[in-house]
């Protein structure tokens, strides 16, 4: 089977300090997983690896079965990034727009977007149920409505892995539970979810299993010991 | 109208008509990439280019180009090495080229030097008319074929980077865009006041647009209403031409900000009694 992502003896540090030691993990087509950790424990680090921000001191990472170093085919990988209303606040762009952008690849350099694309931005809004929304200003959105936004700029290249770095983050509970219906939903159509949380408590029912970045490390949890390391968190704060 | 009998007015109207429609090209991009002082630095660079221009008998619009052009690189290749003070390379470039500008300055004669601090939009050569057609041409096109890179690059560089958009290219033809527009500008609005013709209508244009494409279209309009209500204010009052269109420019935004927010007060009233 060829892994989605393939995480081998990954070793990476700030200034000499060593963050990650010797991580490997495989991701399955489909899967829905969550990197999870407490802060600071390397779970953005981690995600800026796989998309090649930032280089290895050690190991490496494979995407699609191809060396993280050469791999080209981005428009594979929808990624949605941590605090998206920093970036939205005051941007005079509306919600087709920024959706739309994402397909730059398949409209290729110097060349104007298409009906056709405008047409494929309106399909992907629709998947997260933000259609109505197209004219809206991204400013005036809401946490969780800005969160599904970037979700359909993320689907509308139609990726093979969806990249979330907390997702949930300025998102109300009933929001954040509609998101992760969505995202299992989507795994259920055979995209890969991978998603750096720290609310486990939120998401466990929806993840498959979860990588829990401790000490430099990763411990594999599936279901079972997801549901034991909340019951652990609630009894050793 | 009496306005247009003059040659030189005919001429002042085409370039500021010309620069406002290239100018909010550039300052949206500046204002969204949050470096509304890189049009202060270049201009300021661009002063440098005026002197050296004037001291080696060169015309100093083109001493400006080439200054201007490169503090833009020099702005590019510190932003890429430390792309997390950006601010730094702005301010750094431009404290070089006032420092250059004000020892250059010293040996040059006053009149020829003033008049590209505020600019002098009714008294343009052959050769500087060429060059704002050019350049206006230059930017326009490039802009209209950049349009959904700049768009991608102005929201967020690291997704630009992930939809296949190549950012550094796109920033390096960007800067020096920039370079061009400001050192032309500056002949005609002002060095000194060329970085607000950038931001006016952009802020003004910020208000109004409902999308990007409204905003940019609403800012050239800006621009080059204010550019034209500026001409016939300065040519009737007898007042400096630079400073008259970047003042309309001011008071209109000022106007704007006032009516929005009488509007919303009032919707908001009426939503209360509704």
């Amino acid at each position: 089977m060829q892994w989605i992502i393939e995480v081998k003896g990954l070793r990476f540090g700030y200034h000499g300090v060593p963050v990650l030691r010797e991580v490997g993990f495989s991701i399955a087509p489909g899967e829905f997983v969550g990197i999870i950790g407490s802060n600071g424990a390397g779970k953005s680090t981690l995600l800026k690896l796989i998309l090649g921000e930032l280089a290895p001191h050690g190991g490496g990472v494979s995407l699609f079965g191809e060396p993280q170093g050469t791999f080209r085919d981005w428009p594979k990988i929808g990624y949605v990034p941590q605090n998206s209303a920093a970036m939205a606040s005051g941007f005079p762009a509306n919600v087709a727009e920024v959706v739309s952008a994402n397909l730059y690849a398949q409209v290729g350099p110097l060349r104007p977007m298409g009906k056709r694309h405008r047409e494929k931005a309106l399909q992907a809004l629709d998947a997260v149920g933000m259609r109505p929304f197209a004219g809206r200003m991204i400013g005036a959105l809401s946490g969780g409505q800005l969160q599904r936004v970037m979700l359909a700029r993320a689907l509308v290249s139609e990726p093979r892995l969806l990249l979330l770095d907390e997702p949930s983050t300025g998102v109300d509970a009933a929001a954040a539970r509609d998101l992760y219906e969505l995202l299992r939903a989507l795994s259920g159509q055979g995209i890969t979810v991978v998603m750096v949380t720290h609310d486990l408590a939120r998401s466990v029912e929806y993840l498959q299993r979860a990588l829990c970045l401790e000490q430099g490390t990763v411990v594999e949890l599936d279901k079972a010991q997801m549901h034991h390391e909340l019951r652990h968190r609630h009894t050793h704060p | 109208m009496e306005i247009f009998h003059f040659e030189f007015m005919r001429r002042a109207f085409i370039v500021g008509i010309l620069l406002s429609a290239i100018i909010p090209c550039i300052g949206l991009v500046v204002v969204l990439k949050r470096l509304s002082m890189i049009g202060d630095a270049l201009s300021h660079s661009s002063l440098a280019g005026v002197a050296g221009g004037l001291l080696m008998g060169v015309n100093p619009v083109l001493g400006a180009v080439v200054a201007s052009v490169g503090a833009a690189l020099g702005i590019e290749a510190v932003r890429r090495k430390l792309p997390r003070h950006a601010e730094m390379a702005v301010s750094v470039v431009m404290s070089a080229g006032v420092g250059l500008a004000g020892v250059l300055s010293g040996r040059v004669s006053g009149a020829g030097f003033n008049s590209f601090l505020f600019g002098s939009i009714v008294a343009i050569s052959d050769l500087e008319m060429l060059l704002v057609c050019a350049v206006s041409a230059v930017v326009l096109a490039v802009s209209v074929l950049l349009y959904k890179e700049l768009f991608c690059v102005c929201l967020d560089e690291r997704l630009a980077r992930l939809a296949g958009v190549p950012v550094s290219l796109v920033n390096l033809l960007f800067v020096i865009l920039t370079a061009l527009t400001v050192s032309v500008a500056a002949r005609t609005v002002g060095a000194l006041v060329v970085s607000s013709m950038m931001v006016v209508p952009v802020a003004c244009g910020m208000q109004v647009g409902r999308s990007y494409r409204d905003t940019l279209i609403a800012s050239v309009l800006f621009a080059m209403g204010f550019t034209v209500t500026g001409l016939f204010i300065s040519y009737y009052a007898k007042l400096a031409s630079g400073g008259t269109i970047v003042l309309t420019g001011v008071a209109a935004l000022l106007l704007l900000l006032l009516g929005k927010t009488l509007f919303y007060r009032k919707a908001g009233r009426a939503g209360e009694a509704g």
